[in-house]
């Protein structure tokens, strides 16, 4: 038995195979789905396959992902594959537990196109190509907002109009929720132990910063979309609204071509105007950039900013952990960032922060708060929601 | 020297004479409902209200009264002994750093910041043009909201958009409520006794704005490019996700301009309990009203975060927290459980202090921190028109 944990955005399919120990078999990306210059690159066995290939939509990915799946023979026939788990971003009020999909379900999702309409609409088409290419597998949803369900309504709602709630679903729904569950629970096995005040940050191109208490999410950065939280890559986190009227009205544009410019051409890019990676960021303020410093400061100051009212929040914390790409690879990153917290205690072993070497506590016996790096695996989380649903 | 401080709102005229420098309120007085059916005026003097009531069209016509109740009630024989008014203008922008000698360029600069101030600055110009029509040849001073902020650093007043929108189109963090911050400010130089102070400021009324304060002078503030960010307030939401003026002009129809104004008009505590003052949301959680109740925590919430955040921002090193306008010189209530939110800071509260302290008590200013708070805890009122008679003092016996 085999499953298959897959990802479908605009143009893109990522797909990881997983053995029933949850031992990950091959994965790989295809890409620009449904334009030129499509491809795919599978990985395995520390070897990578790739072919330019006419991919003109998800049904055709699929299809070639399983007679690809065949001819290397990781699977003898396709109904080896007893499951696909889709991540779904948007789960809206509906979903918070990973769903069996049938009919009734996808009619749900349907609803919520709007909340994410590029990646729903995305997630959607990918059901239904394995619908048809695997008619006897169970496809399993696994919400990215899921883990919020338990934030209560004062740290959901907005102070807005409540009818905007009401009529159009107008409230936070956060979202890298699988990465934040995988990183709590990678700390619960490690400490052997449910009951801890938690604050997790993912620092990826995208931030996003989760409280937790007693294994519960309740609050988070990320709001209504993507956009709000914290300074990201190219995202500008959260702002005065106010802006978009007011450089619409400069630059005679529309509302969502302002919001569009806050997603793609904002964040440490908009500051910058040099990269959207703090990498590359740290480095070019090192050297003396004034703008790239204070692209720099400011992201940093707004994780800090979150980890300062979490703390609050929360009413004192047990753990800080780092997790996505950068949060696990920056040791210059966490050093700034906990640098700023000294008045709340905590207090980095330097050596072991510059280690970057997996799963481990980088904070200093007198510490007031552990620090954790945490690596977690998305498609990994995705497969063992899957493997729930078949066992 | 007798001065006039005038503070013009879209449809108020408020207004003090003081005698400088001795700092003396001779008369005061507001205006309200001009240009509205309906509209009145109270004036007190020697401690006696009067009120009078008339349809007034313009700031003109509320200037004329304004006026009257300042001859008839013999402040001055003349209105020649007016020596300069002071008027509280919102926005300056980057270009006013402090307060200025009002000329024609500087009006021009007022109009052209409306755009950023679109609820203060027709009424702040109706109340500027009225006065120079009636007192042509008085030196007038505009200060403004904006003026304390212009010495946050660059990291803190930028916003992570293009850099394009700042430098074409002025694109940051201005903060407001600036006059009544540096009041505050100035008033605790005075209390410890150095000039170095950081503070954490929290001015809670209908609007609202917290500041941090380093070395004495402003750090970071919780209002934006407009009044409409930071906290949650009587009737604005605050800090929002910014993606949502877009989804709700596609979901109702609305165009921008009317979702920004329900943004600004309709939001805060009127958007979730249907009451813009604090005082009647109290009193509807206290009758059990959940809405009034989750507003209550939220807008708690709200102010905590920012003081969390300004705690850490200054390093710990606080040298008092403090707590002014009408909420937070009058919210026994409110400041109780905001520092009892606050509590993982090691701040502490004397509950009995804190509720001896408000405008309706005897007492109306003092410390409400417990002994063993990590950091003091002041409530101190706010005197925004001193400030604005101050500067207005200075420039003019300067000149």
């Amino acid at each position: 038995m085999k499953i298959l944990a897959v990802d479908f955005s605009n143009s893109s399919m990522k797909f990881s195979l997983y053995a029933e120990n949850n031992e990950l078999l091959v994965n790989g990306l295809f890409e620009r789905i449904g334009f030129e210059g499509s491809k795919y690159t599978l990985f395995f066995n520390n070897q990578n396959i790739s072919e330019e290939i006419d991919i003109s939509n998800q049904d055709v990915a699929v299809e070639i992902l399983l007679i690809k799946l065949q001819d290397l023979e990781f699977i003898s026939s396709v109904d080896e594959i007893r499951a696909v788990g889709h991540k779904i971003i948007h789960g809206g009020n509906k979903y918070g537990d990973s769903v069996l999909i049938n009919e009734f379900v996808i009619s749900e999702l349907e609803k919520l196109i709007d909340y994410a309409p590029l990646h729903t609409s995305a997630s959607l088409k990918g059901i239904r190509a394995f619908e048809k290419a695997l008619p006897t597998a169970s496809m399993i949803g696994v919400f990215d907002t899921g883990f919020y369900k338990d934030i209560d309504e004062v740290n959901y709602l907005y102070p807005v109009p409540y009818k905007w709630y009401s009529d159009y679903g107008i409230r936070k729904y956060g979202f890298n929720g699988i990465n934040h569950r995988s990183a709590v629970d990678a700390i619960k096995k490690e400490i052997n132990n449910k009951n801890f005040k938690m604050i997790s940050c993912y620092i990826d191109k995208v931030v996003s910063i989760s409280a937790i208490d007693n294994m519960k999410c309740i609050d988070t950065s990320m709001g209504f979309t993507p956009l709000s939280g914290a300074m990201m890559a190219t995202r500008s986190g959260d702002i005065d609204s106010s802006i978009i009227p007011f450089v619409m009205e400069k630059e005679g544009k529309s509302a969502s071509e302002i919001v569009e410019d806050l997603n793609k051409n904002s964040g440490l890019l908009g500051l910058s105007e040099y990269s959207n990676s703090i990498i590359d960021i740290i480095e070019k303020a090192a050297d003396g950039d004034k703008k790239c410093l204070i692209a720099k400061n400011k992201y940093i100051r707004r994780i800090v900013d979150y980890i300062a009212k979490y703390y609050v929040l929360l009413g004192g914390v047990d753990i800080i952990s780092f997790t996505g790409n950068i949060g696990v690879n920056s040791a210059m990153l966490r050093k700034e960032i906990i640098e700023e917290l000294e008045v709340l205690g905590v207090k980095l072993d330097l050596d072991l922060n510059s280690k970057n070497d997996g799963f481990m506590n980088i904070s200093l016996e007198t510490s007031n708060i552990d620090v954790y790096v945490v690596p977690t695996d998305e498609f990994l989380s995705i497969a063992d929601e899957t493997f729930k649903f078949i066992r | 020297m007798k001065l006039l401080c005038v503070n013009a709102g879209s449809s108020s005229l408020k207004f003090q004479v003081f005698e400088m420098p001795e700092e003396k309120v001779l008369i005061s007085g507001y205006i309200e409902k001009v240009g509205i059916e309906d509209s009145f005026w109270n004036t007190k003097i020697d401690g006696k209200k009067i009120r009078g009531e008339r349809y007034l069209k313009n700031h003109t016509e509320a200037v004329k009264v304004m006026l009257d109740e300042i001859l008839k009630h013999k402040v001055v024989k003349d209105l020649s002994e007016i020596k300069g008014v002071g008027h509280r203008v919102v926005h300056g922008g980057e270009k006013y750093a402090e307060s200025v000698l009002i000329t024609d360029e500087v009006i021009k600069s007022i109009k052209d910041l409306t755009k950023l101030a679109p609820n203060h600055h027709p009424g702040n110009l109706a109340g500027i043009e009225a006065m120079q029509e009636a007192l042509p040849d008085v030196p007038m001073v505009a200060v403004y909201d904006t003026a304390f902020h212009q010495t946050m650093p660059k990291e803190n007043y930028l916003y992570p958009v293009p850099m394009e929108w700042y430098e074409k189109y002025g694109v940051r963090k201005y903060g407001f409520h600036g006059t009544s911050h540096k009041y505050i400010t100035e008033e605790m130089k005075k209390k410890l006794g150095r000039d170095d102070v950081n503070l954490i400021i929290a001015h809670v009324g209908s609007g609202g704005s917290l500041s941090a304060i380093k070395d004495g002078k402003c750090f970071d503030t919780t209002m934006g490019l407009t009044p409409l960010d930071g906290i949650m307030m009587g009737t604005r939401c605050g800090s929002i996700d910014p993606s949502i003026i877009d989804y709700v002009c596609k979901e109702s129809g609305l165009n921008v301009t009317e979702v920004t104004m329900m943004l600004n008009k309709k939001s805060g505590y009127l958007g979730i309990t249907g009451h813009s003052d604090a005082r009647d949301v109290e009193a509807a959680a206290s009758e059990g009203d959940e809405n009034a109740e989750l507003a209550l925590k939220m807008y708690n919430n709200r102010v905590a975060n920012y003081v969390a955040q300004y705690y850490v921002e200054l390093g710990g090193k606080v040298d008092a927290i403090v707590l002014t306008a009408g909420v937070g010189e009058n919210g026994i209530e409110f400041r109780s459980n905001l520092i009892n939110r606050l509590a993982p800071l090691g701040l502490t509260i004397d509950e009995e202090e804190n509720s001896r302290i408000a405008g309706f008590k005897d007492k109306h200013e003092g410390i409400i921190s417990g002994k063993d708070s990590s950091v003091p805890i002041y409530v101190v009122p706010t005197d925004e028109e001193i400030m604005i008679i101050r500067d207005t003092y200075n420039i003019i016996t300067n000149k």
